[in-house]
């Protein structure tokens, strides 16, 4: 039995898959193999990938995918043709925006352009008011001549969204039906079926975003599917979702925005399911990648989803927004290939330019000439400079040194003053970045454990918890094929999200619990079309409350079951609990409620990680070598070198140390102390031994 | 020299001579200091009561050396970042001086003589303390909903006393403990009591957090190296100004400006300025000011600096965050008695008003000789309406209020953006559909106005309506300036859409309103914004072909537009 992961990232496609032992149900072996990407038909390279790994992919009994494609479409601005048909009076929404400039000294600002030009932008009379109630009739009589207007642009793809349809979604319905019925060759989204949440700009631009990758995904998913019939696949494939869970081709391919982000929210996954395995419940995941390191906050097991995510916002630019569940990530321009350069007034930097796949880091020697993060952690030898890219590039110590020496002379440096500033800086950026999802939301640190991974996860995270007073580091094994780990221990998810506004108090808990009900019995009739039956079903409600008259609001987990004066009482006293964490005071204000949240989950088999084999071996038996490494302010210091496949459970060292194996890199600081567990997960203690 | 003149020097020198810090520390110190601006931002912005605070970012948060130098300040509303050195200084002399400050104390000080701004811009300072020495300020101004003036939102006081509390520097924190005979008289003093308590409190959070995240840094370090490290990020922020300036050639540079009326009497009050480049340095002279006015359009000091201030930083350092090394080749030249230095008690209530537009005016001046160098006018307002009333369903009282984006003018680098603030760089867009839960009205059009934009060889943006109409009887206070001097272009650029403020009777009639107190806007009425366009750069017929064409098939202009402004231009449909 083998269970298959695959992604389709931006260079290359990856695939992992386990081998499941039959009885046991355990994972007996992970395997990986990798290909080009291969736009546009990218289901070639999966195919690819495939073939490389010699599996036969009709003995799979499962098989996850997770995809950059849509992001891509988007990036790239390779999307259809798309228009927008919205209420009368507000087809400027998409260009106005929030008219917020977030680079805020900057008089040459762009704004983002939309990805729906004006002229493609219709109006149509007829209106609700915020509470869903009709106030003008909608009016059609103008549609024929805007249809006729998108088929001269060759538009493919119509993007639906009107006024206040987060609390009556029946103009869009009608207007949907309408179109299908007389014009079936368009692929519509209404926002009622992406979101019932409220402000328009960001509902139509989600709606907007949806539409535009519509019919690419589609087609996508369409030949990813027939092909694999053709392998004899005769699974049900899944789809890695932003919110943590995945979901069917067909949920899918109705809105496929919602895999925007499916590649790092599995990274986030797989460290929520490597805490349950071994008892960790609070962890700030860490993803550093080559261009860019990703955070996220996971409290008492719980990966946090919100619905304000945005694409290609930065600090000079407003950026998208996406209103739809994704996990809370925090990114920032700062990974392994990111650059390090000196600006005009004698300051370092590094990133958010990343040297990319190629040229890359000097260290490759590909012509590369921007010194990275990489090269830095080459040139202070915590990156072996004899086993780089474990043994597959000759490291070019000779370029390093120069282009060191370069930036070293315009900063009135030494090369490894040089060296040691980049990794601090980059440090301090991620430092920052970690302290936006725990210090600035009321999180301590130091209650929290630093799970760590992708290609520099292990180089890192080791002086970031320092930095933070995190206690400990957790390197989990397989950390350069986590976030595919992380795909195949997820769940069937759909979120529903409503925006309707209530007051906490006994009148309104007969609405409350009727909205709730009425949520769950569309999730289950959204399930059964795809015959997933309704005991297979979890739900768990949240509901985003504020103090009346405030805008932030906090999202909290509610009981399942019809609430009554007494569970009312005990949802206050865990919102006023809840908000005082977050924003350190509570008021004695009325609250409200503005937003239903259902998650519905239906339950999927997964594989369990076995446990490594103890053969007796001695902790020095795992040295393959030592080597001078520069600690920075701690000074270079002779350190043993472990082989990460020869460390066994309960193994314990202390630093000085580096461990490593083809594709990670551990550093253990002096004064740190590493013990293995039972999975071969490194915990690293960061707390200066007394 | 004339002893009604008053010399400013924007920016204060080093404090240490010698230094020895390596870059990297500084390079972290100043990423830190930023940060912990930042910090204090977020905690503001999520525990504010009032949607200005979190919405319209109508505050500025950052942190001032004992020296009262600016350390970092929080991308907010930037006319308030130069104003903060006077408030601290104001707030400390308030209580009796530094003798008089201890750990834990939160001053509250909004006189607007020395905050630059009206009465509702109230500013909390605390002091802040490391190994028991008193070492820095965090410090937020921000605008409250309401403090007891005459209306929630005047443009026609005539003293300052008409314009709310007065708090002149008192202690809200005492070592920590609220004082609450204070905080009872500021909850006393306001129509909205729940939204000013929760705001005093999200502002008290914010200079706490900025207190506690300062302390890291410098405890990190240590209080020498951090303060060489400070030095250094100054001389550097320094730099940057003075590199931007001396590629101005030496010279006198002239502008004027105009304020459609003094908000009391009719008539426009018209101002010149002059710049002074030499070498990498530059004044600001605002001397020949008109005298200060019996309505309350004075700008009085703090708020005229933090104008200097902003405007050579928004020139010179796009893309990094400004501190006290950003002011130092700046001098600003005042009269006493005029509308840029009033003395007490003249009305100030729209201070804010002459200050935007003087920014703009600096860059008219350079750019009557070196248009390269500045973008042409925006549409020069912010357009602020006020709005408040009692809901017929509740009885409850509600107030809201909101400034409005306008087209930016085009420069050598591009076309102006559309509908964003010139000044008010964070201000978001409030969406309809909150608006529309919140208050009792209905948005009937959010949208671009054709031809609003100024035509050139790089247009400007263009400016937007919003129509709003009333379901419930409202009243209304509108500040849209700029409705007669419209927007200029640059380099033979031509003029955008001059802003206005109209209210619509269900009878279809139109009154024009601009500027007006507490107008009754009654059910089924509607009020009109016209946010006007940006000025345009360089001669309309160097604007290329397909631009042009764009232009129209965008609908940003009509065919009546491009026969006036684009003749060569032919349209084939």
């Amino acid at each position: 039995m083998i269970r298959v992961a695959t992604d389709v990232g931006g260079t290359f496609t990856d695939l992992v898959y386990f081998e499941i032992d039959e009885k046991t149900k355990k994972a007996k072996k992970i395997s990986n193999a990798k290909s080009d990407t291969t736009p546009p038909n990218y289901e070639q390279g999966v195919f690819k990938a495939i073939k490389k790994s010699g599996i036969s992919i009709s003995e799979a009994i499962f098989f996850a995918h997770g995809t950059t494609v849509i992001i891509n479409s988007i990036t790239e601005r390779k999307g259809s043709v798309t228009g927008l048909i919205t209420t009368k009076g507000f087809r400027d929404s998409l260009e106005i925006a929030r008219g917020d400039r977030p680079d805020f000294f900057n008089l040459r600002y762009k704004k983002p352009k939309p990805f729906i030009p004006r002229y493609l932008r219709t109006e149509v009379p007829g209106r609700m008011d915020f509470l869903g109630k009709e106030i003008e009739k909608l009016q059609l009589n103008d549609l024929k001549k805007i249809i006729k207007s998108f088929k001269s642009h060759n538009v493919k793809s119509i993007a639906i969204c009107l006024l206040h349809s987060y609390a009556n979604p029946k103009h869009e319905q009608v207007l949907a039906k309408k179109i299908k019925q007389q014009w079936p060759e368009f692929e519509i989204v209404t926002s009622s079926e992406l979101t019932r949440e409220w402000r328009e700009y960001e509902r139509t631009n989600t709606t907007a975003l949806c539409a535009y990758v519509k019919p690419i995904a589609k087609n996508y998913l369409d030949n990813l599917f027939i092909e694999l019939k053709k392998y004899k696949f005769k699974g049900n494939p899944y789809v890695m979702q932003s919110n943590g869970g995945i979901d069917t081709f067909e949920s899918t391919k109705k809105t496929p925005l919602t895999i925007i982000e499916s590649g790092p929210t599995s990274g986030v996954l797989g460290a929520a399911e490597i805490g349950k395995l071994i008892g960790v419940k609070d962890i700030i995941a860490l993803d550093i990648g080559g261009t860019t390191a990703k955070c996220s906050l996971i409290e008492d097991g719980n990966v946090k989803i919100n619905t304000n995510y945005w694409i290609e916002k930065n600090r000079t630019s407003a950026g998208y927004p996406v209103m739809l569940p994704v996990v809370d990530i925090v990114e920032i321009g700062n990974g392994g290939g990111s650059i390090a350069w000196v600006d005009d007034y004698k300051k370092l930097h590094v990133g958010p330019q990343s040297a990319g796949a190629s040229p890359g880091p000097v260290s490759y020697g590909k012509g590369g000439n921007s010194i990275t993060t990489t090269d830095a952690n080459l040139y202070t030898k915590r990156i072996n400079p004899s086993y780089f890219c474990g043994g597959e590039v000759n490291a070019d110590i000779k370029s390093v040194d120069k282009h060191i020496s370069t930036l070293s002379k315009k900063l009135k440096l030494t090369k490894i003053e040089t060296a040691r500033g980049i990794i601090r800086i980059a440090n301090n950026n991620m430092t920052n970045a970690l302290k936006l999802i725990s210090v600035n939301k009321g999180h301590d640190p130091r209650d929290f454990t630093l799970v760590a991974f992708g290609g520099g996860g292990g180089m890192h995270a080791t002086s970031l918890a320092m930095e933070l007073n995190i206690p400990n580091v957790i390197i989990p094994i397989n950390s350069a094929v986590f976030s595919a780990w992380g795909m195949l221990m997820s769940d069937l998810r759909r979120d529903f999200i409503l925006t309707k506004l209530n007051k906490m108090d006994i009148d309104s808990l007969g609405s409350i619990n009727e909205t709730f009900k009425k949520m769950e019995t569309k999730a289950i009739s959204n399930f059964k079309k795809e015959k997933i039956h309704k005991n297979l079903i979890q739900f768990q409600r949240y509901a985003s409350l504020r103090y009346l008259g405030q805008d932030h609001s906090v999202e909290v987990l509610l009981p399942s079951g019809t609430y009554d004066k007494k569970e009312l009482n005990k949802i206050l006293i865990s919102f006023h609990k809840q908000y005082e964490k977050e924003f350190t005071y509570s008021l004695d204000n009325p609250v409200e409620l503005i937003q239903f949240h259902l998650v519905a989950v239906a339950k999927i088999e997964k594989p369990k990680l076995e446990k490594r084999k103890k053969t007796g071996r001695e902790v020095r038996e795992a040295i393959k070598s030592k080597r001078k490494v520069d600690f920075d302010q701690l000074g270079e210091r002779i350190s043993d070198i472990y082989d990460f496949d020869k460390l066994e459970p309960n193994m314990v060292f202390n630093g000085p140390a580096i461990v490593e194996d083809s594709s990670t890199t551990v550093v253990v600081f002096p004064g740190q102390r590493c013990k293995v567990d039972d999975y071969a997960n490194l915990h690293i203690n960061t707390q200066k031994k007394k | 020299m004339n002893k009604d003149l008053h010399h400013y020097k924007c920016g204060i020198d080093r404090k240490v001579q010698k230094t020895d810090v390596d870059p990297i520390t500084t390079q972290i110190v100043r990423n830190s200091l930023n940060s912990a601006a930042e910090q204090m931002k977020r905690a503001l912005c999520r525990t504010a009561m009032s949607p200005i605070i979190y919405e319209v970012l109508d505050f500025a948060a950052a942190i001032y050396d004992r020296d009262l130098r600016m350390l970092s300040q929080a991308p907010s509303l930037p006319l308030f970042m130069g104003t903060l050195n006077f408030c601290i200084e104001e707030a400390v002399k308030g209580v009796g001086g530094e003798e008089n400050l201890y750990e834990g104390d939160i001053i509250i000080y909004n006189s607007p003589y020395g905050t630059g701004s009206h009465p509702q811009d109230a500013a909390l300072v605390m002091p802040v303390f490391f190994e028991g020495e008193l070492i820095a300020y965090t410090a937020i101004k921000a605008h409250w909903l309401d403090i007891a003036g005459k209306e929630p939102y005047s443009t026609d006081t005539v003293d300052v006393f008409q314009e709310g509390t007065v708090y002149p520097g008192v202690k809200l924190y005492s070592k920590g403990n609220l004082v609450n005979d204070i905080f009872k008289m500021c909850i006393a003093n306001t129509r909205v009591p729940n939204s000013v308590a929760g705001d005093i409190n999200a502002q008290a959070i914010g200079v706490r957090t900025g207190e506690r995240a300062l302390k890291r840094v410098v405890s990190k370090y240590g209080l020498k190296k951090f303060r060489e490290a400070v030095e250094e990020i100054f001389d550097a922020g320094e730099k940057i100004v003075r590199k931007y300036l001396k590629d101005i050639p030496n010279g006198e540079y002239f502008g004027s400006g105009q304020m459609d009326n003094n908000g009391v009497e009719e008539g426009s009050v018209p101002f010149d300025v002059k710049v002074l480049i030499k070498d990498d340095s530059v004044v600001l002279d605002m001397s020949e000011a008109p005298p200060q006015q019996n309505g309350p359009i004075n700008c009085p000091l703090p708020s005229t600096v933090s104008t200097a201030r902003v405007a050579m930083s928004m020139l010179a350092g796009s893309n990094e965050a400004p501190n006290e090394g950003f002011f130092r080749p700046i001098e600003v030249i005042t009269k006493k008695g005029t509308l840029f230095h009033p003395l007490s008690p003249a009305p100030c209530f729209l201070y804010g008003w002459p200050a935007l537009q003087a920014m703009e005016v600096f860059y008219k001046a350079l750019g009557s000789k070196h248009p390269e160098k500045v973008p042409a006018s925006s549409g020069g307002c912010i357009n602020a309406v006020v709005y408040w009333g009692q809901k017929k369903l509740t009885g409850e009282p509600w107030a809201d209020g909101s400034p409005h984006p306008i087209g930016q003018g085009g420069s050598v680098h591009g076309d102006g953006a559309t509908c964003l603030h010139h000044a008010e760089s964070a201000t978001r867009f409030a969406p309809t559909e909150v608006w529309e839960n919140r208050n009792p009205w209905l948005v009937t059009r959010v949208e671009l106005i054709q031809d609003s934009c100024g035509a050139g060889k790089n247009r400007g943006g263009l400016g937007v309506n919003i129509e709003i109409e009333m379901l419930e009887d409202t009243f209304a206070t509108t500040v849209c300036e700029r409705t007669e001097l419209e927007p200029w272009g640059l380099n033979e650029g031509r003029e955008g859409l001059a802003n206005n403020c109209f209210l619509i009777n269900d009878d279809g009639t139109k009154k024009s309103i601009p500027k007006a107190t507490r107008v009754l806007i009654k059910k089924g009425n509607k009020v009109l914004i016209q946010n006007g366009g940006g000025g345009g750069y360089g001669h309309p017929s160097e604007r290329q072909k397909e631009k042009v064409l764009d232009d129209y098939k965008q609908e940003y202009i009509s065919k009546e537009y491009i026969n006036k402004y684009y003749p060569e231009v032919v349209l084939n449909d």
